[in-house]
């Protein structure tokens, strides 16, 4: 009886609830979906010396203080470093980063330093 | 346990149905890609039932996912409808609110990881409400409606499973809700007074179509009032609104005000438009700035200069502070049975977002 009862094994077969990352969906019929260029990380910088740094605030509380302060640190650390302020960044704290803010950011720096939270 | 990495296939077993069933939740739960309660195992054949309820082919992309950005095809939606304990002809519905919150300006991306618990409040507002039985009047946000239920829950599994979102690493919500389970209503319309313009018409659409509205909220607050007057209704509702969320106007956050038929029976009977009750609230939902300054984060957020205009600062004690950033960032819907309960919920991240129900038919 007891090898009947292990016998009776019950299979389920069910799918996974996860999606697709933008590379894995390059395949899709895509409707609303931008089909974006697969992300890649920028190119490291090798030094900040010369460089212009975006201070970018989110907006949030003390973020500008935080931010001010790197680039103190930053600034006695490198040589000829420009520091670019983006102080408010974001036009309102609940709503993401407009495009186009986004494309000025890129143009107008080497690197940018976030802030994130609070 | 197996799982088959390329075709998205699990293999769970058991020695029963029951144990094969626990086995799974665990499995679901270790994975990060359960809300707690048992689902329903979505098999392939469950998955293919769900997908009946929708003409789209289940590998079209429904939109894109935040935080993690991956992309729900109709064929993920549906196997968290299956898991949702979902009914195939509500695929529609779920569909046009995942494409709804891929809206950039809806930022999910912020309302699934910040620490408040802003989780999405879904409005169905068209003659679709009638056709799924979408509850939209006594205990509308209550339990024991399977629509209601299962469309809200299938939202919610979908922002966790397909945005990856898993608490702790990427959600620091401090405390969450019971929202976030599951909030789903549909407007009332048999109550709405008949110079009153449905909530899917407000949000720039049409009499004729079905639309779902998906807004992030903390909550929800309930109004009571026997009130003899509409005036007087809306008064409590600003106050309500006034005196819990004096930090509202350094973020502008949309609100959202349900109405419940007798109260906007009362309203509307005082003359007042859906356009006057957004007016009056928005008005009326005021502080003393001498009694704001000593509150919260208000020490903070005048140092916080881009945010508190120079005018607010520079105010004499007795100036009435808005809450409320503008009259239209009021949300006004009809929704309940018979009693003096309102209710308003304050607003989460990013801002409302509509869109048409009929096309992932």
């Amino acid at each position: 009886l007891e090898g009947e009862i292990l016998d009776t094994q019950v299979e389920l077969v069910v799918l996974a609830p996860t999606g697709k990352t933008k590379n894995e969906s390059s395949e899709l019929a895509i409707g609303n979906v931008n089909k974006s260029k697969p992300i890649s990380l920028a190119q490291r910088l090798t030094t900040l010396e010369g460089k212009k740094i975006g201070l970018f605030w989110n907006h949030k509380p003390n973020g500008d203080v935080f931010l001010n302060r790197i680039g103190e640190k930053l600034e006695k650390q490198f040589k000829n470093l420009k520091l670019i302020r983006y102080f408010p960044g974001k036009p309102r704290t609940v709503v993401a980063c407009p495009e186009s803010m986004h494309q000025n950011v890129f143009e107008e720096c080497d690197a940018i330093i976030t802030a994130t939270g609070d | 346990v197996e799982q088959n990495k390329k075709e998205d296939r699990i293999f769970v077993r058991g020695n029963s149905y029951a144990d094969t069933l626990e086995n799974m939740n665990k499995l679901f739960l270790d994975r990060h890609w359960s809300d707690g309660l048992p689902l329903v195992p979505p098999t392939e054949e469950a998955v293919r039932a769900m997908l009946t309820g929708t003409s789209h082919s289940p590998d079209e992309a429904v939109g894109s996912v935040d935080p993690s950005g991956n992309i729900a095809t109709v064929r993920t939606v549906a196997v968290n409808a299956v898991m949702a304990g979902a009914k195939p002809e509500y695929m529609p519905v779920i569909l046009a609110a995942v494409e709804a919150m891929a809206e950039p300006i809806y930022n999910l991306k912020g309302a699934a990881a910040t620490t408040g618990a802003s989780s999405p409040l879904s409005i169905i507002s068209g003659p679709i409400a009638k056709e799924l039985n979408i509850n939209s009047g006594q205990n509308a946000l209550g339990i024991g409606w399977r629509a209601n239920a299962s469309i809200g829950r299938a939202i919610s599994l979908i922002i966790k499973n397909v945005g990856e979102v898993v608490t702790g690493v990427v959600d620091m919500t401090t405390l969450g809700g019971s929202w976030e389970f599951t909030c789903c209503l549909a407007e009332n319309e048999e109550a709405m007074p008949p110079e009153w313009a449905p909530f899917r018409v407000d949000m720039g659409y049409g009499k004729d179509v079905s639309t779902i509205t998906v807004r992030s909220i903390m909550g929800q607050l309930n109004v009571f009032g026997s009130t003899v007057t509409g005036a007087k209704l809306l008064l409590t509702i600003a106050s309500a609104i006034a005196n819990s969320y004096q930090s509202g106007i350094l973020g502008g956050m949309q609100v959202v005000v349900t109405l419940a038929p007798q109260h906007v029976a009362l309203v509307a009977g005082d003359g007042f438009s859906k356009e006057d009750v957004k007016r009056f609230i928005y008005e009326n939902a005021r502080v003393p700035f001498n009694i704001w300054k000593e509150l919260g984060d208000s020490k903070r957020a005048l140092n916080w200069a881009p945010l508190v205009p120079k005018w607010v600062a520079d105010s004499p004690d007795n100036y009435m502070m808005y809450t409320i950033p503008k009259a239209d960032d009021i949300l006004v819907i009809v929704a309940g049975g018979f009693g003096m309960h309102s209710a308003w919920s304050p607003g989460g991240l990013g801002i409302a977002v509509t869109k048409v129900i009929d096309k992932w038919r």
